[in-house]
């Protein structure tokens, strides 16, 4: 048995019977990084929530290293994810705190976040100035649920004007009626109009038709009663 | 048949700010009209000053197409738009307003335009786009608001499209697919 091989099976020992594994991997770091991005991400890693987790305070010192080993940050992180089980979302978090303006964190976050990729790099970097530029770069990705839902939730028009710029008009118009209700002087209106054009008449319609909340109306009756059909549904917004 | 009538603006992350069209007909005549106010002022506040001329303008035509006369309907029209409270038009009153018309009935049609720096129609024939007018020509060199009703250029062959590029746009047509694009239409 090699040295390589005694670490693994002590830190799966340490592992089974439940004691913390960070000094062993804090002393591969510095002494065998080559050992320890083996048991993380080699042929047959060790894998798990808990050793993903016992990774994270590591991972400055792994990424210096890590280019000696002819692998990109990216593919380190791939691999590590598809290992971390239940650790995945926190690893990801980590990646971002280190990485947010990197475009290469669009693929690990569809990899760990599926149908809600982005969702949690967009959240970090929504006070930076390349936030829409993020949000233009998930919805060509096809990542709409995240958009919607940061919409929503941060009653921001980035992720709306992400969406109708790219084409998915539908998905657009529920991300603004969401962004309204959260926020009725966000601007969604004008920015629709601005990229659209101005013949906005049916969207406008279709998008008033998907907000729940009538107090929205008031904050935009001004905006809408130059359009009829939109004008229309104000008013059945305003009924309900 | 109406034709349709656009304005290109200038190249920008949103293109269509501060831009209005109308559209309105009845069983004799037509108006089509497009333009740009107060681009400058940003997209927000140039939403309700487009919207303002958007609606006086088709509330003129509409009041006016009973005369049947493309002449007193576009006269019309500009006595409205010249009306318009500076103030309500964005953070330069109404000077920087493109606004190109078109009025037609079965007769031809009659193009009245300010703020442009061209004007282009595509040909039925060719299918190309040809200046309606030279470069220097009067309805090109008003700018903004108008203090009276302007004239305009009656067309008795008319084209099937008509384009006019916004003062703060150089009097060039780009091609085809880009020119669609930047109007926001599929083809054109």
């Amino acid at each position: 048995m090699n040295q390589k091989q005694k670490v693994r099976e002590i830190i799966q020992e340490r592992l089974r019977i439940g004691k913390p594994i960070d000094n062993i991997l804090l002393s591969l770091a510095e002494r065998a990084p080559s050992t320890l991005i083996d048991i993380a991400i080699g042929l047959n890693p060790i894998g798990g929530e808990k050793i993903t987790l016992a990774l994270i305070p590591l991972l400055e010192q792994i990424e210096e290293r890590i280019g000696n080993f002819q692998i990109t940050e990216l593919q380190f992180y791939q691999r590590l994810a598809d290992n971390s089980e239940g650790a995945a979302s926190e690893l990801l978090e980590e990646i971002i705190a280190r990485h947010y303006q990197q475009e290469w964190l669009i693929d690990i976050s569809q990899q760990v976040e599926g149908l809600m990729a982005g969702y949690l790099h967009l959240s970090y970097i929504k006070d930076e100035d390349f936030f829409e530029e993020f949000c233009c770069k998930y919805a060509q990705k096809g990542m709409r649920r995240s958009l919607v839902s940061l919409a929503s939730e941060l009653g921001r028009i980035e992720p709306v004007l992400a969406l109708l710029t790219d084409g998915n008009v539908e998905v657009g118009l529920e991300a603004a009626a969401l962004a309204l209700e959260s926020n009725p002087r966000c601007g969604v209106i004008e920015h629709m109009a601005a990229i659209l054009g101005p013949d906005i008449d049916l969207q406008l319609s279709s998008m008033i038709k998907k907000i729940q909340d009538p107090g929205v109306a008031k904050h935009i009756a001004e905006l809408v009663h130059w359009y009829p059909r939109a004008k229309k549904s104000l008013q059945d917004l305003k009924r309900r | 048949m109406a034709i349709p009538v656009y304005m290109l603006g200038k190249e920008s992350k949103y293109p269509f700010t501060g831009a209005f069209q109308v559209k309105e007909s009845n069983s004799r005549c037509w108006i089509r009209a497009s333009g740009f106010v107060a681009v400058s002022s940003g997209v927000r506040s140039a939403y309700l000053p487009a919207r303002r001329v958007s609606a006086v303008v088709s509330k003129a035509a509409i009041a006016a197409f009973s005369e049947y006369d493309r002449y007193v309907i576009l006269e019309s029209i500009w006595e409205e738009v010249i009306q318009l409270s500076p103030t309500s038009l964005g953070k330069k009153g109404g000077t920087d307003l493109s606004l190109v018309i078109a009025v037609g009935d079965s007769k031809g049609i009659n193009i009245a335009a300010t703020g442009i720096s061209g004007v282009w129609g595509k040909s039925a024939m060719t299918k190309s786009w040809l200046p309606m007018v030279p470069a220097k020509h009067p309805l090109l060199q008003t700018t903004g608001i108008p203090t009276t009703p302007l004239g305009s250029l009656h067309v008795s062959r008319p084209p099937t499209k008509i384009v006019a590029t916004a003062r703060s746009v150089s009097p060039v047509l780009p091609k085809s697919r880009e020119l669609a694009a930047r109007l926001g239409v599929e083809r054109i």
